[in-house]
């Protein structure tokens, strides 16, 4: 069953705009082979790094790999969640730590469901040439990671397109 | 008994509809922002979407319902054969997991001892999708709930409706 439904507002409506900075961006390369692996790694993480986790994402790269991410409230963790990685040396590869990276993030009314969210979003960072790092959307909320000090021309780029309350 | 106890507390466990997983390539020759006006024009929702920024060049992949295909097909003509597709998957939506890397950790460990493959992950603040094969979902499913615990008298849903906004 469909249910169809008709919804545009010229500036869309969000729960509020919000923005954090300080944030560690861990990226690396794992074989989709060893994710049961790289699971039971994560399991094993201590609570220290549970509290510190923002934000969990992944995508299939080129290479057969799948790329991932964890964005870290705090980068003073890395060694921890590296120690609990580092059962296998090779699991992980192309390791990246970017340890200033800053978010800004939203969520609005029936964001999951409404088409043209995410591109909105992004073309109103590109027309102002802001720069981002990652992007990741799921459910009705649009998280924006952006380099050391992006956030803010993020924000002013976000302005003219999404509403805060 | 003793399992339960070691089991992470979630509060639902939502499963898809039948998806694909689009992933753009280094070699899409049209901005992430502009693939996606193309499918505004036709009115196709993302159920979940992640980029990053590699070399300047941004990579990622979104999903879309398969109910979408041929409008996507339409949509997405101009830039054929520059981006990958995987069909049918199906996503499964874990919530909340209060960014618990430790249920995460064990959430992928449970579905490679499945072998249900894992094509994409995405989270938010409050719950983690994670995209598979569309047709072993309900077997991920399961795997899920053998390190995870709903509340009393949930059980793993699929939406009843879809909303489609015209």
């Amino acid at each position: 069953m469909e249910t169809f439904a008709v919804y545009w507002e010229p500036v869309i409506k969000t729960y509020g705009i919000f923005d954090r900075t300080d944030l560690c961006l861990v990226s690396f390369q794992v074989n989709p082979e060893q994710m049961g692996e790289m699971g039971i790694c994560l399991s094993r993480c201590p609570e220290s790094v549970n509290r510190a986790v923002m934000l969990v994402f992944a995508r299939p790269a080129r290479n057969g790999q799948l790329y991932t991410h964890i964005l870290l409230t705090t980068a003073s963790v890395v060694p921890l969640l590296m120690d609990a990685m580092s059962a296998d040396p090779e699991m992980l590869m192309d390791i990246k730590i970017d340890k200033h990276v800053e978010l800004i993030y939203f969520q609005g009314p029936h964001f999951g469901d409404r088409y043209g969210i995410a591109e909105a979003a992004l073309k109103a960072l590109a027309a102002r040439d802001a720069p981002l790092t990652a992007t990741v959307c799921t459910g009705a909320s649009v998280y924006l990671i952006t380099p050391k000090g992006g956030s803010q021309s993020a924000r002013a780029a976000l302005a003219g397109v999404f509403m805060a309350p | 008994m003793k399992e339960s106890f070691e089991k992470f507390s979630i509060g639902g466990l939502k499963l898809s509809q039948e998806l694909i997983q689009i992933q753009l390539t280094p070699d899409t020759p049209l901005p992430v922002h502009e693939v996606l006006a193309r499918l505004t024009g036709q009115h196709i929702n993302v159920t979940m979407l992640s980029f990053d920024a590699r070399d300047g060049r941004i990579s990622g992949s979104f999903c879309i319902s398969a109910a979408d295909k041929i409008w996507t097909d339409m949509a997405l003509l101009p830039i054929a054969g520059t981006y990958d597709m995987i069909s049918p998957v199906g996503s499964l939506t874990i919530f909340p997991h209060q960014s618990r890397v430790t249920l995460i950790g064990s959430v992928l460990s449970a579905m490679h001892r499945i072998e249900a493959p894992i094509y994409a992950m995405a989270s938010s603040f409050s719950a983690l999708t994670i995209t598979t094969d569309y047709h072993r979902l309900d077997h991920a499913a399961e795997a899920i709930l053998s390190v995870a615990a709903l509340p009393d008298n949930h059980a793993p849903f699929r939406p009843e409706f879809q909303v489609r906004q015209l």
